[in-house]
């Protein structure tokens, strides 16, 4: 099975982006030992992190889009969306959302239940 | 005539409304169910009744000047208090742990070594050594720093992390993993230069080497009386992913015995000493050896006797009597097991402890009831009395339960105490209060779970639980997968859950759904079961439950969702049938005295209406 096509969260990534805000949702995910792999792509925050969910095997994806926010995005039961958000997110929260997304595809308490929204 | 009946109980006050006619049956107009107001059978239930009343006057469109006559309970003279008091306790002199569970430590394995600064490990010693790491130093540097170490001959054998950085650090570190505990809040705690143990178990595996006792003593090189002593800490580490020991300098702590102590039991048939730390079952044992009880004591200077002391000081409070004529007449023990705080803990690490909770019943004046008749009849305008005993007007109550007949028991399962009535078919009614009902069922819960706040413990023993699986799923506790139309809020992701009639709440501390519910059903039969059981032996002729016939019970906790059920099955084992009133037919469990108060005045007035047909 090529690399591509393993189970992992999928963050698609605005070029406008910072680097560190890729870094750290990776660092989140990383901790949590769930995979995520990064595709450069463009759009609105919630589009990407809709498609990403589409495409990943885990059904969860993230976005972060041209407006410097980001996304988490489920493809569950039929409901395809976002779920969990951060409009001015920093290192330590997008790091958390990153673990969140982990956490979404492992059942597990949420580290930021509230915030996101 | 226009008739009330009150029944003032230790939580509710009902009411019972009806017409009566001469020569006819009686027509119930209106029933209603307020909180007691004040400690039962003192005067400050007034409140309460008149609320009671004005509630039930209003649904029957009348007020209360219109009433002929009000009865109300002689309050069965019992006063319930519980306490707890935990026998053991867990005080490391010689070691700090940190047993604490980090969802996701890194690399695996068991390391043995003396605790280096992340920044000094090339500092002179070759090791083994493990590694501080605090907050401040992001998870790169930590890592590479270890790495450095190593490539020079430095051996480093595991890592204590404050931050989250577990699986970071160790997915950054060239050769064999070692293991690393993470997210050790009081990583400042953790003294330099001492020996130290790291454990960490491969996903889904306990910990094997430091819950154990001879494990510690095999590392640390502990003769027998210092194993002994740290046996209590190692079972706080049991089934722990991830564990860290650190050997203090000795005499840093110091440690601390509380004796447990003993009760003595004085009963009509004689007294009896027994160690609190023997059991709930040994204290029953002895409870029932001495027949009816007179009083009870405790050891002054060990933690019974301090339980008492606060016992009969609240009970005395409560009631107005002084402290030295508070007779403790039943007591009910139940083991339980509380998570107690670790003392040299490093990340908040609990324990399981043992204690015994105990629900004590005391005699108060029988001229408590009729003041409040009084207080009640200046008050109202309307003759109030006291309408004889609470087991009598309990059994006229659930008597007019569709399919109810004599011979019968009423069980009443309150929340202070449990009574229960027996009814010959020649009339004759015996009775027994005990000590313990909902109350210690609540007291069982929060203590077991360590929830503190009384509201989620009785939402926790009231309602069913589930689990939040996913966004869009809830798997209940019986194992239904429910599939839901939107996705949960974020903040139930992943929780245990309480299904109430306002909808899903997540319970604190997130247990396991099957713990919650082992909990909640055991506190419910270590009390109940127990008192179903004593009270059934003492009215059965011969004490043999095969004599007794049929079994009705009310209460509030008879509208419990699956106490009926549990001691249905329970007293099935002897042929006995057991089910839940529905007084007047429409009632349920509730109202059963007050409904038997206003029966009871029909007779009083000699136009007495068979009891089975009211």
């Amino acid at each position: 099975m090529p690399a591509t096509d393993a189970p992992a969260i999928i963050l698609r990534v605005s070029p406008l982006a910072p680097d560190w805000l890729r870094a750290a949702f990776e660092h989140g995910c990383e901790e949590e030992g769930v995979p995520v792999r990064v595709a450069a792509d463009d759009g609105p925050t919630d589009d990407l992190a809709t498609r990403a969910a589409a495409e990943s095997a885990l059904g969860v994806g993230a976005g972060a889009g041209v407006d410097g926010s980001v996304a988490v995005a489920v493809l569950r039961d039929g409901f395809s969306g976002p779920v969990l958000r951060l409009t001015e997110p920093d290192r330590l929260s997008a790091r958390l959302l990153g673990a969140d997304a982990a956490r979404l595809v492992k059942g597990m308490p949420l580290r930021t239940p509230r915030p996101h929204r | 005539m226009l008739v009330a009946g009150v029944d003032i109980g230790n939580q509710t006050t009902e009411v019972a409304l009806a017409k009566i006619e001469r020569g006819q049956a009686p027509r119930f107009l209106a029933s209603s169910l307020v909180p007691t107001t004040g400690i039962k059978g003192t005067l400050a239930n007034a409140a309460g009744v008149r609320q009671a009343l004005e509630l039930a006057c209003e649904r029957a469109g009348i007020a209360i000047e219109n009433l002929t006559r009000i009865r109300i309970n002689e309050a069965a003279p019992v006063v319930a208090g519980v306490a707890m008091q935990t026998i053991t306790e867990t005080v490391l002199t010689d070691s700090a742990l940190a047993g604490h569970n980090p969802s996701t430590p890194g690399g695996e394995g068991l390391g043995v070594g003396v605790t280096a600064s992340v920044e000094q490990l090339r500092g002179g010693s070759q090791g083994p050594l493990i590694a501080v790491v605090p907050a401040t130093i992001p998870f790169e540097r930590a890592a590479a720093a270890i790495a450095a170490a190593r490539s020079e001959g430095v051996e480093v054998v595991g890592a204590i992390v404050q931050a989250d950085d577990g699986v970071l650090i160790a997915n950054r570190l060239p050769g064999p993993p070692i293991p690393i505990v993470d997210e050790v809040s009081a990583i400042e705690a953790i003294p330099l230069g001492q020996p130290a143990a790291v454990e960490v178990a491969p996903p889904g595996a306990a910990i094997s080497t430091l819950c154990n006792p001879f494990g510690l003593a095999t590392i640390f090189k502990l003769d027998p009386a210092t194993t002994a002593r740290l046996a209590p800490a190692a079972r706080a580490l049991t089934g722990l992913r991830s564990a860290v020991v650190v050997r203090l300098p000795a005499g840093e702590s110091q440690e601390r015995r509380i004796a447990a102590g003993a009760l003595t039991l004085l009963g009509e048939r004689g007294e009896r000493r027994v160690e609190v730390r023997a059991g709930a079952a040994a204290i029953m044992a002895a409870r029932a050896s001495v027949g009816a009880l007179l009083d009870v004591a405790g050891d002054p200077g060990t933690s019974t006797g301090a339980m008492f002391g606060q016992l009969r000081q609240e009970l005395s409070d409560a009631t107005g009597q002084p402290e030295a004529e508070i007779a403790v007449r039943d007591l009910l023990a139940a083991d339980l097991t509380v998570p107690q705080p670790v003392a040299g803990g490093l990340s908040h690490e609990v324990a399981p402890e043992r204690a015994v909770a105990l629900a004590a019943m005391v005699q108060t004046g029988g001229n408590q009831a009729r003041a409040l008749a009084e207080a009640l009849t200046a008050e109202l305008g309307v003759p109030v009395e006291t309408g004889g005993a609470e087991a009598e007007a309990g059994i006229r109550g659930a008597l007019t339960t569709p399919g109810a007949a004599v011979p019968v028991v009423v069980l009443d399962l309150g929340s202070g105490s449990t009574n229960a009535a027996r009814m010959t078919p020649d009339g004759r009614i015996e009775q027994i209060h005990l000590a313990g009902g909902g109350a210690l069922v609540n007291l069982l819960i929060g203590e077991e779970l360590g929830i503190a706040d009384e509201e989620w413990r009785e939402a926790i023993k009231r309602n069913r639980l589930a689990r939040a699986e996913d966004l869009f799923r809830l798997r209940h506790e019986d194992g239904t997968l429910q599939f839901l139309q939107s996705p949960l809020p974020s903040h139930l992701f992943g929780r245990t859950v309480l299904v109430t009639p306002e909808g899903l709440l997540p319970v604190p501390g997130n247990p396991p759904v099957e713990r919650v519910v082992a909990v909640r059903r055991s506190a419910k039969a270590r009390v109940f079961g127990t008192n179903a059981e004593r009270a059934l032996k003492a009215l059965a002729p011969g004490g043999n439950l095969r004599f007794l016939d049929v079994i009705m019970l009310t209460g509030g906790s008879a509208q419990d969702f699956e106490l009926p059920g549990m001691l249905a099955a329970q007293v099935a084992a002897y042929g006995l049938v057991l089910g839940t009133a529905n007084v007047r037919g429409s009632e349920g469990p509730r109202n059963a005295v007050a409904t038997g108060l206003v029966l009871a005045a029909i007779e009083v007035a000699g136009d007495a209406a068979p009891v089975s047909r009211w």
